[in-house]
């Protein structure tokens, strides 16, 4: 199986994510790894980007923030 | 993308049914000028897109025209069909490439597609027509089971698997090289950045989260403000940022409507000087018309002056001419003229020649009285008389001195006569050979004037005047289009300095505002989430800047790979990637401009097939280069250089070429192995009847697999 446009974008993300400022970030503000891939792969998730008006981004904007409030709202719950 | 099969029937030169095979890698056609190369390459752009690249008689260049307006029939067909009578014309392609249902970029196993453009002739009164337009049909071919496509989603078909942008890089002339590849133009590089990387995923991320950040901070602000929790210092902050975005966001917007505009001005620009190469020679023609025309009427009107004027002055001259002799001859005359006048001024008289004039001395002879000594003067006294000899002598006098005067004068003409009429022997000559010269500069303007005519032919000189306007026009054009460009260039600086002003300001007050709402509300989802949404909003910002670099770091990399591949590792330069596409040289860094034509052309198919090997590798995305005549510009060992590495570039290419005829036998089996060329066919246009004549009706292009 070949590796597709949005393999190489989680691994080129992970590999930031590594780095000491972002790994420091999260401990500090506590964010938790399963949310942050998860948000990811909602913005991994519009396949309209090279012709992406603002409906686009909107529509991208509201899955990826609601995915982190809901997911964070139902831990708490 | 993979093209298995081609089957051209009765197009062009391809008379009956010609199957052509291929498959991953490198596939060549070969085959002399005229062998039908390029209707091979006609047939695949036909079947896709319903152009054929032929020359337009009104530009006199090559372009891209409907094929309505082209006879793409087999010439042979035309002896051999009825009145009445009709075949058909079909190619049909059969290749494997992404299921158009699926996502773009997914890596799932590619679908069978057969695109077949048909279209069938009839012999009419008015010679060969279409009997309805070409018509395309689709069918798709997955998990073993054939579906049709309606006509209504052909185009989304097309574009989805072809993508507009991407057509250029795939299928190209040789001869459209410079016009389709010239990254040196920023706009030309940012659109295929754009269009074949995967760079702007990132960009629309980075979009996504600018978004979420604002929207989660109004949340936050909202929640707050329904708690009263906001005092009046931090309900300013809350609407100092949302007006800083705002305003951030409206001249975001104005600094992208100026991009656009620039970039639709550059490229407006580009066209424009596209047109004008098929028409600059029209103002060449134009000029060099007036020039000499104008040198004729200036010529015409020398002539005009000698024979005119210079007659004109000669005239009276020209009267006596040849009459040196009679002149010379009037000398004894003259000289006993003057010795006349010689002899009556000889003469003496006692009366002084200091008395007043003849009526005085008429009045004293009258009265007998002499007034100058106021004695009578008796008739026919010596005084009498002496008088009577004045009176004479003033007659005698104004005869002389008129003698005199006439003599002055006729040897004054006579000298001037004697040493003019030579000259003027001498003058008509020199004026003879200017005129000479001028009536054969005459000649010779009118012969120019008439080949420039010969040159442009009918049609160009009737519409001369038309088309050097337009050219003119364009060229005007292009001088608005810099102008424009210039003032929108300094609004757009203007305008990112003033961004990146309200940025800083927006972004001390979001610190402010970060201080209090996460000091006092981290009990809030929103607040929480927003966390989150930092991080998103650092990293994907360093991932876009470094995609963009890593990128060009990329493409620098296979760019350079590529070149020295095509030129064996003889290259001058090295490629640099940024504002535009550069080479300067291995060692100063120095840029290099006058590259020899292969090295233009392998530094142009460098950058363009690394573009296309970095789509393959990173975004799975692969086209197969369908190219005509790439290798016309290099040389026999280029040529060689590039075929045994230009495969490597790409999934599938398949190359139409006249240049591998200059190979020995031994030299293209050993190509064919080292390039690990999968197809080779070999194009021949030969006579249908060995005896029928040289003509196109009695040709068929025939191939013969090599490999």
């Amino acid at each position: 199986m070949k590796k597709s446009l949005n393999d190489s974008l989680r691994e080129e993300f992970a590999g930031v994510l590594a780095q000491p400022e972002y790994t420091e970030l999260a401990a500090t503000k506590k964010l938790d790894d399963m949310i942050v891939r998860g948000a990811f792969e909602k913005l991994l998730s519009s396949d309209r980007f090279l012709e992406a008006g603002t409906e686009d981004v909107e529509k991208s904007r509201s899955e990826f923030e609601n995915y982190i409030i809901n997911t964070l709202k139902t831990r708490r719950h | 993308m993979i093209i298995r099969q081609v089957t051209i029937c009765n197009f062009f030169c391809y008379l009956g049914e010609n199957k052509f095979a291929f498959d991953e890698g490198l596939n060549i056609v070969s085959g002399r000028n005229g062998s039908g190369k390029s209707q091979f390459f006609n047939a695949f752009y036909w079947t896709f897109f319903d152009k054929i690249y032929t020359e337009d008689n009104a530009e006199k260049k090559k372009k891209w025209t409907d094929s309505r307006n082209v006879a793409i029939y087999p010439h042979a067909l035309i002896p051999v069909t009825d009145p009445g009578g009709q075949f058909t014309t079909s190619v049909s392609v059969s290749f494997n490439a992404d299921d158009y249902n699926k996502p773009a970029y997914s890596a799932e196993e590619p679908v069978t597609y057969i695109f077949k453009r048909e279209v069938t002739f009839r012999n009419t009164d008015r010679g060969f027509s279409a009997i309805i337009p070409a018509e395309l049909s689709i069918e798709y071919i997955k998990d073993g089971e054939t579906f049709i496509l309606s006509r209504g989603e052909h185009d989304m078909v097309l574009d989805k698997i072809f993508p507009k942008s991407i057509r250029k890089f795939m299928w190209y002339q040789g001869e459209t090289m410079d016009e389709l590849y010239n990254f040196s133009k920023v706009p030309t590089l940012n659109a295929a950045i754009n269009e074949i990387s995967y760079f702007p995923k990132y960009d629309f991320m980075n979009k996504v989260v600018i978004a979420a950040d604002k929207s989660i901070n109004k949340k936050i602000e909202k929640e707050l403000a329904q708690q009263n929790r906001l005092t009046r210092e931090q309900n300013a902050i809350y609407n100092d940022i949302s007006f800083l975005e705002k305003t951030i966001d409206l001249k975001e917007g104005q600094k992208n409507e100026l991009a656009e505009q620039l970039f639709n001005l550059e490229d407006e620009m580009t066209r424009t000087e596209q047109k004008l190469e098929g028409m600059d020679q029209f103002v060449e023609y134009k000029v060099k018309l007036a020039q000499l025309e104008a040198e004729l009427r200036n010529v015409k009107d020398k002539i005009d002056d000698i024979d005119i004027n210079t007659k004109e002055r000669l005239i009276n001259t020209w009267m006596l001419n040849r009459c040196d002799k009679l002149i010379k001859a009037s000398g004894p005359n003259l000289e006993m003229l003057n010795a006349e006048i010689q002899q009556q001024q000889a003469h003496k008289n006692p009366v002084p020649m200091n008395l007043p004039g003849p009526e005085y001395v008429e009045q004293m002879l009258n009265d007998k009285v002499c007034y100058i000594c106021e004695r009578p003067v008796e008739p026919e006294s010596d005084a009498y008389e002496a008088l009577k000899r004045r009176l004479n002598d003033f007659e005698l006098n104004a005869q002389v001195k008129l003698l005199q005067e006439n003599y002055t004068e006729l040897n004054r003409y006579r000298k001037k006569l004697l040493t003019d009429l030579p000259k003027i022997n001498e003058e008509i000559a020199e004026n003879q050979t200017k005129q000479d010269n001028l009536i054969k500069r005459r000649n010779a303007l009118g012969k120019q004037i008439n080949n420039l005519f010969a040159d442009l032919g009918m049609e160009g000189r009737a519409d001369l005047d038309t088309r050097a306007t337009a050219a003119q026009q364009n060229v005007q054009k292009l001088k608005t289009y810099r102008a424009d460009i210039t003032a929108k260039q300094k609004r757009l600086s203007a305008l990112e300095q003033e961004l990146m002003s309200q940025k800083a300001s927006l972004f001390e007050k979001k610190r402010v505002r970060d201080g209090f709402t996460k000091a006092d509300q981290s009990n809030l989802v929103e607040s929480q989430a927003a966390d989150y949404i930092t991080l998103f909003l650092k990293s994907i910002s360093v991932l876009k800047d470094r995609a963009y670099d890593t990128l060009i770091a990329e493409l620098e990399q296979e760019s350079n790979r590529l070149y020295a591949l095509y030129l064996d590792n003889k290259q001058q330069g090295r490629i640099t990637i940024g504002n535009g596409v550069h080479v300067v040289d291995v060692k100063t860094d120095l840029p290099l401009i006058d590259l020899n034509q292969g090295e233009v052309v392998a530094q142009k198919l460098a950058v363009a097939n690394a573009f296309l090997s970095l789509s393959e590798r990173k975004m799975n995305r692969s086209y197969p280069l369908i190219a005509d005549a790439p290798s016309s510009d290099l040389d026999a060992v280029n040529t060689y250089n590039l075929t045994v590495n230009i495969g490597g570039s790409f999934e599938q290419i398949i190359i139409m070429s006249k240049d591998y005829i200059q190979f020995s036998d031994h030299d293209l089996n050993k190509l064919i192995v080292e390039a690990n060329v999968k197809h080779f066919y070999r194009i021949d246009n030969q006579y249908i009847d060995p005896n029928g004549g040289t003509s196109r009706q009695n040709r068929r292009s025939i191939a013969t697999i090599i490999k």
